[in-house]
């Protein structure tokens, strides 16, 4: 899967040259996420769900006896809506104390992207698809463009979904 | 500092809190039981010993001496001769304070040198009630010698066979004899000495009686000392930190929901049995008394009083009730501010309830007592009351509710914890903290709990507080409502009726109640029932009674409460989860806030 010729991860200085992601799809585009961000991948299953909490948040799941969040990651973009179906994935990921689950269209694979390849996200506006404001940046994986999510920003940034976690009546 | 003193330090500021609450409680009650006095002040002077050791230990010499001059004065003060009024024991208490208040900044991790004036000043007034009572020199040393004594005659009842103890019990008992001859100094034989754990000044011909004694029984008897030393019999405890009290917890929640997904008749599996046992020892382990909270709040109630110039007469009840460690620990600060409140707007100055024809000394009673799965903690005092309409005036006033508003008794009475609502206008040291009844409402209500205030003008008021027994488990009535499964605490259901039995009003061309036996019950809508005829449970809050819709009432059980995590926070009218045996979640829901909506209140609870 490493895309470069050097055997070693690290470099001179021991700080890394490249950044493991796992990449899913939502609609036509690829995303990726952190691997370190990422604890588990689940099939879809019932969620239950949780009167006045935002939109997105789809309710929450029993994950053997954890109870976890679960957000419609397309909702949360602003993208149409989609039927779930048997590829449909939950991604759990953890940022700071929270598990919350991520609802995506299905997950591609793990990418090992070299920091050279990552360039800072596109302005707003441009034609990347939603969720402008959740990325860390555009990796290139050969001829191919993921749209890395920042996690932590994809949770509790208030400002970027239109949404008011705290006051999701608003 | 490294990282075992730390820890070190920690334990000792735990042990310290209780040590000292437990040598003011043993002070007080050496001033008010004579007959048990000395017991009590030898009670006390154990703890202060140990914590001066400690304090030794780790050079805290502050604490070190403070405790020091605190425990001579006690040492002293187990003569029989002497009488412990409140002029030797309030030196004391303020030294207990001062102790307390410098392990408390210790364990927050502050210096201690603020605290070396006060502490200097209460090492002086101790010294000088120290000279008051004090002895010559001889009787010092015959005093220290009683000390040893008991030493030796504790280590005796512990190991009956050690020789060498007996013997230095009678060579010391030689001793004394020697330099304290008069035979006054020597207690009378035993009768009132019932209680005392070891004869604080035993006669040297006591402790040659007591030989032929201790080696008949040694052989038969465990323990010997069980006759003569306090029968009653002593709980003992471990410190267990309590990560690990919560994994047992949570492993056992996870055991139980396993075993009643696999056990097919319910009840009668003694697998399901066990289960449930583990589960009610595992809940237990969490349970605490409420007596520490309720001596610290005495000492608020003392302090609080004495800056206020109020006389406060002080009645404890329940003190052994038992709640989670959780609830207790987070009802402390509200129940902290409703006493500095009862005695600060409640209970009248002296002069003033002379006047009004009252005893010049105010009642103020906190009880604590279990009811129906909750707790409920009371403070009523007799004080001057509240009026509901200088309440409901004064919250027109300040826009919380529209000038035309009219409310009934009781609900003028819950604007005092109406969000912005504080009627205290001077900022006082006591009451006004910037901390009001709001505040103390939702730190209720974050533990699922509910406070309540009635009055009667000129008589005094009463604090309601009920809490769950637990946070993290409750007797639950589950039902299925629009394809969800949902729990709602069982205190606060009320019945279970069949809609189509009763008549519905409606409003606005919606049902909005339903009329049973000449009473209207107004709807609350969990979610939308698939049937067309649902049941409907009746749910009760306070006064309050309400119908829920639901497709199928699934029955009581008891159950683990689960929050929904730190993602999605407080949710409204949701006060947790629960896992089903299926796997499902039920959404356990707050009967208070749901009716909150429909009895048109949310407004003051927001």
């Amino acid at each position: 899967m490493s895309s470069h010729n050097d055997p070693m991860l690290e470099g001179d200085e021991g700080a890394p040259r490249s950044q493991m992601f796992l990449t899913f799809m939502l609609g036509g585009e690829s995303y990726g996420l952190a691997i370190t961000a990422v604890t588990e991948i689940i099939g879809f299953q019932s969620i239950t769900p949780v009167p006045d909490v935002a939109p997105y948040v789809r309710g929450i799941i029993n994950l053997r006896g954890k109870v976890v969040p679960v957000m419609d990651v397309r909702e949360r973009f602003g993208m149409d809506a989609r039927d779930y179906d048997a590829r449909t994935c939950i991604i759990v990921i953890q940022v700071r104390e929270s598990s919350v689950g991520l609802i995506v269209d299905t997950v591609s694979e793990v990418v090992d992207i070299d920091l050279s390849q990552i360039e800072a996200p596109p302005s707003m506006g441009s034609a990347a698809g939603g969720g402008q404001g959740f990325m860390m940046g555009v990796g290139k994986v050969e001829d191919e463009v993921k749209l890395l999510l920042d996690a932590n920003r994809l949770l509790f940034d208030d400002n970027l979904g239109g949404f008011d976690l705290a006051n999701p009546a608003a | 500092m490294d990282d075992e003193l730390l820890e070190f330090r920690a334990e000792f500021c735990a042990e310290a809190a209780e040590s000292l609450t437990k040598a003011e409680t043993a002070l007080r009650e050496a001033v008010a039981e004579p007959t048990t006095r000395q017991s009590s002040v030898e009670a006390a002077f154990r703890e202060l010993h140990s914590i001066k050791g400690v304090a030794a230990a780790l050079g805290l010499d502050l604490i070190r001496d403070l405790a020091h001059e605190a425990e001579s004065l006690l040492a002293r003060l187990k003569d029989p001769e002497l009488d412990v009024d409140d002029g030797i024991a309030a030196p004391l208490i303020e030294a207990f304070g001062l102790l307390a208040d410098m392990v408390s900044a210790l364990s927050d991790s502050e210096e201690l040198d603020a605290y070396a004036a006060p502490a200097a000043d209460a090492i002086t007034a101790l010294g000088a009630v120290l000279a008051a009572v004090s002895q010559s020199p001889a009787e010092a040393l015959v005093a220290k010698l009683a000390m040893v004594e008991e030493a030796l005659l504790v280590a005796k009842q512990q190991r009956p066979t050690v020789k060498m103890v007996e013997a230095a019990l009678v060579a010391l008992g030689a001793v004394r004899g020697e330099l304290d001859p008069s035979a006054k100094a020597l207690p009378a034989p035993a009768e009132d000495q019932v209680d005392e754990p070891a004869p604080a000044e035993p006669a040297a011909n006591e402790v040659a009686q007591s030989e032929p004694e201790a080696t008949e029984e040694t052989p038969t008897e465990e323990k010997p000392a069980k006759d003569d030393a306090p029968s009653k019999a002593v709980k003992e405890y471990v410190r267990i930190e309590l990560g690990r009290v919560d994994r047992v917890f949570n492993l056992v929640g996870e055991l139980l929901a396993r075993v009643d997904k696999t056990s097919q008749s319910d009840a009668s599996d003694p697998m399901h049995r066990v289960a449930n046992e583990l589960h009610g020892a595992a809940l237990g382990l969490r349970m605490v008394p409420m007596e520490p909270t309720f001596r610290r709040l005495r000492r608020v109630v003392r302090d609080t009083a004495r800056l206020l110039g109020r006389k406060v007469d002080l009645h404890l009840e329940g003190i052994d009730t038992e709640v989670d460690r959780t609830v207790a620990q987070g009802i402390t600060d509200p129940l902290v501010h409703i006493v500095r409140n009862a005695i600060d707007h409640g209970i009248e100055p002296p002069d003033v309830r002379v006047a009004a024809g009252k005893p010049a000394m105010g009642r103020l009673t906190i009880s604590a007592e279990q009811k129906a799965g909750e707790v409920e903690l009371a403070i009523s005092d007799d004080g001057k009351g509240i009026d509901p309409q200088f309440l409901l005036a004064a919250a027109k006033r300040k826009g919380i509710i529209p000038e035309n508003c009219e409310l009934e008794r009781s609900e003028c009475f819950r604007l005092l914890f109406a969000s912005g609502f504080s009627t205290a206008k001077k900022v006082s040291e006591v009451s006004g903290r910037g901390v009001g009844m709001d505040v103390v409402r939702k730190n209720v209500e974050a533990m699922r709990g509910s406070i309540d205030v009635e009055s009667t003008i000129g008589q005094g008021s009463r604090f309601t507080i009920r809490l769950p027994l637990s946070l993290s488990s409750m007797e639950a009535m589950f039902f299925r409502v629009g394809g969800g499964v949902f729990a709602i605490p069982l205190h606060s259901v009320f019945g279970v009726i069949r809609t189509a039995d009763h008549t519905v009003i409606t409003a606005h061309g919606k049902p909005a109640s339903l009329r049973i036996r000449g009473s209207l019950y107004p709807f609350v809508h969990v979610a939308e029932p698939n049937t067309s005829a649902p049941s409907g449970l009746i749910i009760e809050d306070r006064d309050r009674k309400a119908v829920v819709p639901v497709d199928q009432v699934l029955g009581p059980a008891a159950t683990i409460v689960k929050t929904l995590g730190s993602y999605l926070g407080t949710v409204p009218r949701v006060a947790g989860c629960t896992m089903m045996k299926s796997g499902e979640i039920a959404l356990l829901l707050d009967p208070r806030l749901m009716m909150d909506a429909v009895f048109g209140l949310a407004s003051l609870a927001a």
